[in-house]
């Protein structure tokens, strides 16, 4: 049986924090940083009597979101109640959405090198976030629940996912499509951006085998690596004739582990929180304007710009790229020229040096300015990427332009040079003449060498081809 | 009736220590309970309709939480810098 | 009502309500915040007149007020002490109600005779040897005791109305949702009220009017519904009466409260109402109903109690044993029975025959309570099987549920009712309960001072 007749099946789940004020049901600030427990009242701690009142921003969010993804938005969900004891869940449930979510369906387009692809998603729910244990070297357990009560999302895709490599492609455009509709800050690193994933092996055609849930996959490198490492793994478990076990395993730097202390069978016991109505859908909330998404501003890129899908997926990797790109456009760079110097030129150097988009030393103005002249044939590629390195090292587009000079364009000047060169070189023109079409390139050379290699290469090769008829022998 | 495993377990689910409890007796009122309960086989039954009430919202509006000083006084045990402390999951 | 009492000044409210407690006898109160009570009274005495002047408030131990320990009748809250009050207090306050105290209950409201308090049993003020009924025992004896004239109680499944007949006051449980729970510790939420106990019905009205309505801090608190007619009939003439036949002629019904459902519906009768034979639904499916989903919420509603930021705790070595021996520990049986029995019925394989059967029941209990007061405006029906039972009588679980057997199917149909005495039967209090549509206080009332005045 070879490696390649397994199928890899995985499904992720995303928790994104809604970027509200305040905690999904009580006044509470959600910011980030603040010292242990400086961010509860009695709601959010569990306190007896309390009651829970949604944030209506929350839900505004949420819908943004799921409109952005074309999901279905019944008329009405329900929040119910999750229950399990843990410290860091101060009432002994969570409040979710179970069986009546806010949001059922949707699709996330994704294009992942150039091929695109569109993931299902299953749902999307409103769901309260829980605290922070630490396990401290005491013997004790730290608790801190300013996160607790924290508004998220829970995004399910369909288990339609076929690589690891999609699967962090998926992750990165929706967190480039929650950037955008500003549903969340994305930040991985604050835990505003968590992602689970259910990876399971199975053969092509064959029912789905039994999965296994990774969970502290907290960057998309982690992301990569967790699944390939447990792709590896199950595929060795079922070559040996073994079975998976369903279990949830954690990500431990470089291998998965099984997740320790969660002795009990899951049994959550939902049921609909009666301290909650259910949630209807508002008629604003249907009619707030979305910015350009993504997906769509890739397919206007490609249809519209005739831009190549590969170029479409760089330049919308993340709304800095995709706000630089429109920048360049609307100083009048054309779209191709654009992207390249762009996609190449810039993020290349960028990626160089480690840096992202957002933090370029190059102006979208200052690139659009030479983009112009490179295509208006007074910068050749030569001096534009000259003048590129100037920019780059801070200098104005107008500054560098002038410093690497201008193309030769001027004719006269251009017909003086080619006069020069073929009457210095007879012999070559005396090969063109006898059909050797070659020594152009040769001429050529000579030309731009003699004007220090500014000469203007179209306006060049058409006096050179003209001067060389009117040689032609009769 | 409920057998002895299934009253285990669900004490397990509810976080209740079932030491020095009378299990049978306990078994025994539950059980006489369930046969309450048999009334609900009989019983019509309809499709849980819909609340007609629309519930009110809250304005995503910071509320100044009570002072964190009274909330922590009312713990059982806290840390210096103001968490609250629980045993480990395993000792 | 007629006039404040005590002249509207507070402190001589107070003051009488303090000497009329004396040492308690009756166990009603779990703590009297003497010095409190002087202080907000002479306070209010110095500044403007306010509708409830003068009103000495009782408060059932699961209802929050700010700087008052807040126990539930349980030992695991027996030093808890909220920084918040309960909306429903609050509201009495500013109207210029002053607290006295907190009253005594069956723990997180769970019980039928204040029996399962863990600060030991309330007696009954009417007869000593009589247990109060439950859970807002404390509240009940409080104002048969005369200490004062009202009291916040609540009402899941009877707690209110059950007490107010076994102690001869009144007591109205409210339309789920018209009073603001919040500062209530939940029992069972899709069924929890708050609710005034008075000695007549104008008293407890004048609360509920102050309590009533939406509140930002309970998303379940709403108005009347618009378009749901006019708030209240203007007269007994020509209201339509129905009497629940099958209820007041169920076997082992006490005589006694026969005879005042009957003399109920002459007296509603010769006053004016237009009195008919109705049919409720038969009590057992609700009560088998009520005792899946109020212990099911409650095994949910009580997770909180874990002793991680409040409360007692038991240490133990590990997170789980520290759980348990807090849990076990904390809650006396009757509340350890129906968190175990909730947790069964919402766990996984007997979900759907139990908590999904029961909810589906529940939905066709309303309908049918609803289709019955689509036709009448009132219902007229016992409140209790008969009057108070002995202290220590009842010691089987189950005997103490069916002592709620007339009160648990309004509570799941969410609906207003209303319990007036009426009379005495072997030298204890009998009355019967008034049913309306969602939101009908208004028309109980009327129909409810009619009866507490008495005569054919």
């Amino acid at each position: 049986m070879t490696a390649s007749s397994w199928e890899v099946v995985i499904g992720l789940e995303v928790h994104c924090q809604l970027l509200t004020a305040t905690k999904l049901f009580c006044g509470c600030s959600t910011r980030f940083g603040a010292a242990p427990n400086s961010q509860t009242c009695p709601v959010c701690l569990g306190h007896p009597g309390v009651l829970p009142v949604l944030n209506a921003e929350a839900v505004r969010l949420a819908v943004r979101l799921a409109r952005a993804v074309g999901g279905t938005l019944p008329p009405e969900s329900v929040f119910s109640r999750k229950n399990y004891f843990y410290p860091d869940l101060p009432k002994g449930y969570q409040i979710t959405q179970y069986e009546r979510p806010f949001c059922e369906g949707g699709e996330v387009e994704v294009s992942l090198r150039g091929v695109r692809l569109v993931v299902p998603l299953t749902r999307i729910h409103l769901e309260e976030d829980a605290g922070k244990s630490t396990h401290g070297g005491h013997g004790l357990t730290e608790v801190d629940l300013n996160r607790a009560g924290t508004p998220l999302v829970e995004i399910v895709s369909e288990p339609a996912l076929r690589s690891s490599d999609e699967a962090a492609a998926y992750l990165e455009e929706l967190r480039n499509l929650v950037r955008t509709l500003g549903v969340s800050d994305g930040h991985l690193e604050e835990g505003s951006f968590r992602c689970d994933a259910n990876v399971s092996l199975r053969r092509p055609g064959a029912p789905l085998g039994t999965r296994v849930e990774l969970k502290n996959l907290n960057s998309f490198t982690f992301v990569k690596k967790a699944i390939d490492y447990e792709v590896a793994r199950q595929r060795e478990v079922l070559e040996e004739g073994g079975a998976v076990i369903q279990e949830t395993r954690l990500w431990d730097e470089r291998v998965t582990r099984p997740m320790r202390g969660k002795e009990d069978a899951h049994d959550y016991r939902y049921f609909p929180e009666p301290d909650l109505l259910p949630l209807r859908l508002r008629s604003e909330w249907l009619a707030d304007a979305l910015p350009e998404l993504p997906g769509t501003r890739r397919r206007r890129y490609v249809d519209a710009l005739g831009l190549s899908q590969y170029d479409a997926e760089v330049l919308t990797a993340d709304s800095a790229t995709s706000a630089f790109f429109e920048a360049m456009l609307a100083a009048g760079a054309g779209p191709k020229a654009s992207a390249n110097w762009l996609a190449n030129e810039l993020m290349g150097r960028l990626n160089t040096e480690g840096r992202s988009v957002s933090a370029s030393p190059v102006a979208p103005q200052d690139l659009a300015a030479l983009v112009v002249r490179t295509q208006d044939g007074r910068l050749s590629s030569k001096l534009a990427k000259e003048a590129f390195s100037r920019l780059w090292a801070g200098e104005s587009a107008a500054a560098a332009i002038a410093a690497v000079g201008e193309v030769v364009s001027d004719s006269a000047a251009l017909e003086a040079a080619i006069a020069d060169v073929l009457g210095a070189s007879p012999d070559e023109v005396a090969q063109f003449h006898a059909g050797k079409t070659k020594v152009v390139g040769f001429f050529v050379g000579r030309i731009m060498k003699a004007l220090q290699g500014k000469a203007d290469p179209q306006l060049t090769q058409a006096l050179l081809l003209a001067a060389l008829e009117a040689r032609r022998p009769t | 009736m409920i057998d002895e495993a299934t009253l285990r377990h669900v004490a397990r689910l509810a976080r209740i220590d079932l030491a020095g409890l009378d299990l049978e007796q306990l078994r025994g009122e539950l059980g006489r309970v369930l046969d309450l309960l048999a009334a609900l086989d009989r019983a019509d039954r309809l499709d849980v309709g819909s609340e007609e009430a629309t519930m009110a919202l809250r304005p995503d509006v910071v509320i100044p939480s009570a002072p964190l000083s009274e909330l922590l006084a009312a713990a059982p045990a806290v840390s210096e810098d103001g968490a609250f402390l629980v045993p480990k999951v395993l000792p | 009502m007629s006039g404040a009492p005590h002249g509207g000044s507070a402190l001589a409210a107070v003051e009488a309500a303090l000497s009329a407690l004396g040492d308690d006898p009756c166990h009603a109160f779990l703590e009297v915040d003497h010095d409190g009570a002087r202080r907000r009274a002479t306070a209010l005495d110095a500044g403007p007149a306010l509708p409830l002047r003068g009103h000495v408030l009782a408060v059932k131990d699961n209802l929050a007020v700010a700087g008052l320990r807040c126990t539930a009748g349980s030992r695991l809250l027996a030093d808890y002490v909220p920084g918040h009050t309960a909306t429903a207090v609050e509201r009495l306050v500013a109207q210029g109600a002053v607290i006295l105290g907190k009253t005594n209950l069956d723990e997180f409201g769970m019980g039928s005779s204040t029996e399962a308090s863990a600060f030991g049993p309330t007696l009954n003020p009417r007869a000593l040897d009589r247990i109060p009924g439950g859970s807002s025992g404390g509240s009940a004896a409080a104002v048969a005791a005369g200490v004062c004239r009202l009291a916040l109680g609540s009402d899941t499944g009877g707690s209110i109305r059950q007490p107010a007949a076994y102690c001869g006051v009144v007591g109205l449980k409210p339309t789920w949702g018209a009073v603001s729970r919040f500062g209530l510790v939940a029992y069972a939420s899709s069924l929890d009220t708050v609710g005034p106990m008075a000695p007549t019905v104008a008293e407890a009205m004048a609360a509920f009017r102050a309590m009533r309505g939406p509140d930002p801090r309970d998303a379940t608190a709403r108005e009347r519904p618009l378009g749901s007619g006019p708030s209240a009939p203007a007269s007994i003439k020509g209201l339509r009466v129905g009497v629940a036949e099958g209820w007041a002629a169920a076997a082992g019904l006490h005589p006694g409260v026969r005879e005042a459902v009957a003399r109920a519906a002459d007296r509603l009768a010769s006053a004016g109402a237009d009195v008919r034979a109705v049919a409720l639904p038969e009590p057992d499916a609700a009560l088998a109903a009520y005792y899946v989903l109020a212990p099911a919420e409650a095994s949910s509603n009580l997770a909180r109690y874990d002793g991680v930021r409040y409360g007692a705790r038991v240490p133990a070595p590990d997170l789980l044993g520290m759980y348990e021996r807090t849990r076990s520990a904390g809650f006396g049986p009757e509340v350890r029975r129906r968190v175990l029995l909730g947790t069964f019925t919402l766990s996984a394989g007997y979900k759907d025959a139990y908590y999904g059967r029961a909810q589906g029941v529940r939905a066709a209990v309303r309908a049918a309570f609803l289709q019955c007061l689509a036709g009448v405006d009132v219902v007229l029906a016992p409140t209790v099987p008969g009057p108070a039972p002995r202290l220590g009588e009842l010691t089987d679980p189950v005997q103490l549920y069916l002592l709620d057997v007339f009160t648990i199917g309004p509570s799941l149909a969410g609906l207003p009712a209303l319990h007036v005495p009426t009379g005495a039967a072997d030298g204890l209090p009998v009355g019967v309960q008034l049913l309306g549509a969602p939101f009908a206080e208004e028309t109980l009332a009327l129909a409810g001072e009619i009866l507490e005045r008495g005569g054919p």
